[in-house]
C-alpha cells in the first residue's frame, strides 16, 4: 500500500468520527432525543470540568481514573508474571501441560461476573477479589499464546541452538523464548481487553470508586452526563492502552512479521 | 586418512514405518573431505544427516565422532539448514557468536572469532544488520560463518543451498570452496542437484532406492570442475549418476 493509500484511510477514520460528533450535536440541538438520555457535547463537557474540578461523590475524578488503572494493571502484571512461565513450560513439558491445561479451558470460558461472588465471598469484598478476578481473566489469554507460541517455535531454530553447543536452559531461554515473544504479546493484548471489559463491569457490581462505579452510581440518578463522561474515559483510555502495547510491540518484538 | 566420522551398520526406522528408511548403511568421513550425497526425494538422505548430526537416535548401528559414538547433537558437528534457521531477533554479528555465547567463550575472543568469519563471507558491511533485511544469498553466508564459528569437525549442509537461484548458488559454492580450501574443512553436502554434487564433493554418495545397497560411493574426477570444461565425459559421468538415482 502506497503512503497515499494510507493517508486516505486515515482521513476516512477522522471523516467517520467527525460525522458521529456532527449527528450528536444535531441530535441534540434540535432535540431530536431526550437530555436525559442522550446530553449535548457541550453539557457532557462542561461535566467534564466540573468532574475535574469537584470530583463525584466527594472523590476527585483522578482517583476514580487512577484506581481503576491501578486494579488493571496490578492483575495484569500478575498474570504477565505467572502465565508467561507456566505457559512457557506447559508448551515444552507434557507433563506440566496436562496438570494446568484442563484447568486452565475449564475457567476460560466462564465470564469473569459468574465466579465474582464466590471470589467475594472468599477473599472479602475489597480490592484483592477485584484483583483476583481480573487476574483470572488476564490470564488465560496470556498462558494459551504461551503454549501456541513455544508448538510454534521452528524445530530448525532449536537443532540450530543444540549443535551450535546450547543446553536444554539456553535453548528455553535464548530460543524458544524470543522466538515465542510475538505471541506472548498477542496474548498480553487480549489479556489486557479481557481485564479491562471485566474491571468496568466488577465495578458496576460491588465497589464504591472507580470509573466503573461512577458510571453505575450516575446511572441510578439518571445522570447521563456523568455516565457520558465515563464511558468516553473509558473508551479513550482502552484505546490509548491499546496503543500503548501497539508501541512497545513494535519496540520489543521488532522482527514480527518479517 | 583420518576418519572424523565412521557410520556404522546404520539402521533407522522411524516408528509406525515398516521398512527402515536407512538400512544397514556404511560410510567414513575423513578429515578435509567433501562428501556429497545425491538421491530422489524421500531417499533418506537428511535422515541420514539428522542421525549423523544426533537429532535421530539409530534403531541399530552406530554413528561414531572421532571414535567416541555421537549421542546427539554436539557443537563439533555443525549444520546448515536449507532455510538457514537463523535468528531473528539478533543481528549479523550475535548470530554467528551464538554458539560461542552459548560456550561461555568471552566477548573479546567472540568479537575476534566474528569478525574474522564475517571477513571470510565477505559481510563486514553487514555486521549490525537483522537478517531479515538480508537476501537469500546472505542469510546462508551467514548461516554457514554460524555453524564455522565453534570450529566444529564436520559441518553438514541439508539442502542448503536449494532454496538460492541459480546465480547466487554459484557465489555460494565459491564460498564454500574457498573457506574449505583456507580453513581445511570437513564438509558433508546433501543436495538434489546433481551438478552441485559434482561441483563440490571429492567423493559422491549416492543414494540409491534398493535398500539392499543403499549408498554407493564414487570418486569424483570432476570435482570443483568450471563450466567450460565440462565435455562428453563429464555427461556421461552425469549419466550414470542419474541411473543409479533413479
Amino acid at each position: 500500500m502506497n503512503s497515499k493509500g494510507k493517508k486516505n484511510y486515515w482521513l476516512i477514520t477522522v471523516a467517520t468520527w467527525l460525522i458521529l460528533f456532527v449527528a450528536w450535536q444535531l441530535a441534540t440541538s434540535f432535540k431530536m432525543v431526550p437530555e436525559i438520555l442522550l446530553p449535548s457535547p457541550e453539557k457532557v463537557v462542561s461535566t467534564f470540568v466540573k468532574l475535574s474540578e469537584y470530583g463525584y461523590n466527594g472523590i476527585p475524578l483522578w482517583q476514580h481514573f487512577l484506581i481503576t488503572m491501578a486494579r488493571l494493571l496490578s492483575a495484569v502484571v500478575l498474570a504477565i508474571v505467572t502465565a508467561i512461565p507456566l505457559g512457557l513450560i506447559s508448551g515444552r513439558i507434557k507433563v506440566i501441560y496436562s496438570i494446568f491445561d484442563s484447568i486452565i479451558q475449564f475457567i476460560r470460558p466462564i465470564p469473569p461476573l459468574a465466579y465474582y461472588t464466590i471470589l467475594i465471598l472468599w477473599v472479602g469484598i475489597g480490592e484483592t477479589s477485584k484483583v483476583v478476578l481480573l487476574y483470572l481473566a488476564a490470564f488465560a489469554p496470556i498462558y494459551l499464546a504461551c503454549i501456541s507460541g513455544v508448538n510454534r517455535v521452528k524445530d530448525d531454530y532449536i537443532k540450530s541452538a543444540e549443535s551450535l553447543g546450547a543446553s536444554s536452559k539456553q535453548v528455553f531461554f535464548h530460543v524458544i523464548f524470543p522466538s515465542a515473544l510475538p505471541d506472548i504479546f498477542t496474548g498480553i493484548r487480549t489479556a489486557v481487553g479481557m481485564a479491562y471489559t471485566t474491571v468496568v463491569a466488577a465495578e458496576m457490581v460491588a465497589a464504591t470508586y472507580g470509573i466503573g462505579w461512577m458510571i453505575i452510581n450516575a446511572s441510578k440518578y439518571l445522570k447521563s452526563d456523568v455516565m457520558f463522561v465515563g464511558i468516553i474515559i473509558l473508551g479513550i483510555t482502552g484505546v490509548v492502552l491499546d496503543q500503548i502495547l501497539k508501541f512497545i510491540e513494535r519496540k520489543v518484538v521488532f522482527w514480527s512479521g518479517q | 586418512m583420518e576418519k572424523i566420522i565412521e557410520v556404522k551398520d546404520l539402521t533407522l526406522t522411524y516408528e509406525n514405518d515398516d521398512k527402515p528408511t536407512l538400512n544397514s548403511l556404511n560410510l567414513d568421513i575423513n578429515r578435509g573431505e567433501i562428501i556429497t550425497v545425491i538421491g530422489k526425494s524421500g531417499c533418506g538422505k537428511s535422515t541420514l544427516l539428522n542421525t549423523i548430526a544426533g537429532y535421530l537416535e539409530p534403531t541399530s548401528g552406530k554413528v561414531l565422532l572421532n571414535g567416541e559414538p555421537v549421542t546427539g547433537p554436539n557443537w563439533k558437528l555443525g549444520v546448515v539448514f536449507q532455510n538457514n534457521a537463523l535468528y531473528p531477533w539478533l543481528n549479523v554479528a550475535d548470530n554467528i557468536g551464538f554458539g560461542l555465547k552459548m560456550r561461555h567463550f568471552d566477548k573479546e575472543k567472540i568479537d575476534e572469532r566474528v569478525n574474522t568469519l564475517l571477513d571470510q563471507v565477505q559481510l563486514t558491511d553487514k555486521k549490525k544488520d537483522y537478517v531479515f533485511s538480508l537476501s537469500g544469498g546472505m542469510r546462508q553466508r551467514v548461516a554457514i560463518a554460524r555453524a564455522l564459528a565453534n570450529q566444529p569437525q564436520l559441518v553438514m549442509f541439508d539442502e542448503s543451498f536449494g532454496a538460492l537461484d541459480e546465480f547466487t548458488r554459484n557465489d555460494i559454492h565459491d564460498v564454500i570452496l574457498d573457506l574449505w580450501k583456507s580453513l581445511h574443512l570437513t564438509f558433508f553436502i546433501i543436495t538434489h542437484d546433481i551438478d552441485e554434487a559434482i561441483k563440490l564433493g571429492n567423493r559422491i554418495v549416492i543414494m540409491t532406492p534398493d535398500k539392499n545397497s543403499q549408498l554407493k560411493i564414487v570418486q569424483n574426477p570432476y570435482f570443483n570442475i568450471d563450466s567450460k570444461d565440462i565435455d562428453s565425459d563429464y555427461m556421461k559421468f552425469k549419466n550414470d549418476i542419474l541411473t543409479q538415482i533413479v
